[in-house]
């Protein structure tokens, strides 16, 4: 009994430290200083650099593909700015597509390490200075546009619940009314200026859109709260979502407050 | 001699009738008494009714066993006073810091910032995945 007991634990050890090992070793390495075997022979360096190549392309094809449809998915009335800068930052996601595609194909014609390094310099060129600024324009508009909005949404849900559930509390006479007058109010003036701040941002961008060169006007509304010299859509954006993470710890709170005042804590 | 007899006695009560009224009576009761109602249905209902009430009482009793009103709190299975409750609280907002960590980290990395963000990403999927096409870029170039 006792032998087999040892037996297990052994064997449970040993099978841990297969499991773990590769895992923690994996994990300590330096994703980009991988060094190259000495006794590696062209041909696999070669066949490594292509699939590390491919993975790359691959991954940032998944992204343009992911990026255009969060793109498409956002719904604009007809002849809007932002529907004509939506459809320009689209056509601009197939523009990357078409890129990555080329490369792909010309990788399969690679035959050299150097042809291999050569079309990986152009790719590491091509998303520095296309790539980049136009992607760094689409995801501002995603943030403006679409996960704003989307967290307002769930944070207007959560209030609305919590408004409706002390109301009942004191309905049922179970809090004192206007214990949480102060907390409410507190919360609907945040979620109020988160609004604001996305709508700013919204305005911002597309009137960053229509002219270029234009001067912001809502630089005036912002001079209480200078966190940065230059106000973009991304940085009100930003603001709105900080809004948002202070709005949920005040409405922790409020939980806190209502099971600490019930007494079932 | 036994048997004369009583088949002479059974033939007497063919003659045996029931009184005029009592027969008019009867008959006037059993044409205008209420259809009663079929036993089946009867039977079923019952059954139900009484389903009903164990069922009520089994859920008192794993009610007050589960704690009553004071667990409705507690618990996150309940619906009543959703919007308060801590742990659904909880929940939603550490999806919700995660989720906007996770988009300021993309802009941030893709505007060339300091990454303050990404600080805040424990789990592998929440990666920022244009970092992670550039670092394989250049593990690429240099192997």
């Amino acid at each position: 009994m006792n032998q087999s007991f040892k037996q297990i634990l052994i064997a449970s050890l040993f099978a841990l430290v297969v499991i773990i090992s590769p895992a923690s070793y994996a994990q300590s390495l330096d994703f980009a200083q991988l060094t190259v075997d000495e006794d590696v022979t062209p041909e696999e360096r070669l066949a490594k650099k292509i699939e590390l190549t491919v993975d790359a392309l691959e991954k940032a094809e998944e992204r343009v593909v992911e990026m255009r449809a969060q793109l498409e998915a956002l719904e604009f009335e007809d002849e809007t700015p932002e529907l004509q800068l939506r459809d320009n930052l689209v056509t601009r996601t197939n523009e990357y597509s078409t890129f990555y595609n080329e490369k792909l194909t010309a990788l399969t014609l690679a035959l050299t390490i150097e042809e291999v390094d050569l079309i990986i310099d152009e790719i590491i060129t091509y998303r520095e200075t296309i790539y980049a600024p136009g992607a760094k324009e689409i995801i501002e508009f995603n943030l403006v546009y679409s996960y704003t909005p989307s967290v307002l949404t769930l944070a207007d849900q959560r209030m609305e619940n919590i408004l409706k559930d002390v109301a009942r509390l004191e309905g049922l006479e179970l809090i004192e009314p206007s214990t949480f007058v102060s907390r409410t109010d507190e919360a609907q003036a945040i979620l109020q200026k988160a609004h604001d701040l996305q709508t700013q941002a919204a305005t911002l961008l597309i009137e960053n859109f229509v002219t270029p060169t234009a001067t912001s006007t809502l630089a005036i509304e912002f001079t209480e709260v200078p966190l940065e010299p230059e106000i973009t859509p991304r940085l009100l954006a930003e603001q709105s979502l900080a809004e948002i993470k202070s709005l949920y710890e005040l409405f922790i709170e409020t939980g806190e407050k209502v099971t600490e005042t019930l007494g079932i804590n | 001699m036994k048997e004369e007899h009583i088949i002479k006695q059974l033939s007497t009560l063919k003659s045996i009738q029931p009184d005029a009224d009592f027969a008019r009576s009867a008959r006037t009761t059993i044409l205008y008494r209420s259809e009663p109602t079929p036993v089946r249905f009867f039977g079923l209902t019952q059954s139900l009714t009484n389903s009903l009430s164990i069922g009520l009482v089994v859920m008192l009793f794993i009610f007050v066993a589960i704690g009553g009103v004071a667990t409705m709190f507690r618990t996150p299975i309940s619906p009543t006073f959703h919007g308060v409750d801590a742990q659904s609280l909880a929940t939603e907002a550490g999806s919700i810091n995660q989720t906007i960590d996770a988009h300021l980290s993309e802009a941030a990395y893709i505007s060339g910032e300091e990454n303050k963000f990404s600080m805040a990403l424990t789990t592998e999927s929440d990666t920022n995945t244009d970092e992670e096409i550039d670092l394989l870029l250049t593990q690429a170039k240099g192997y």
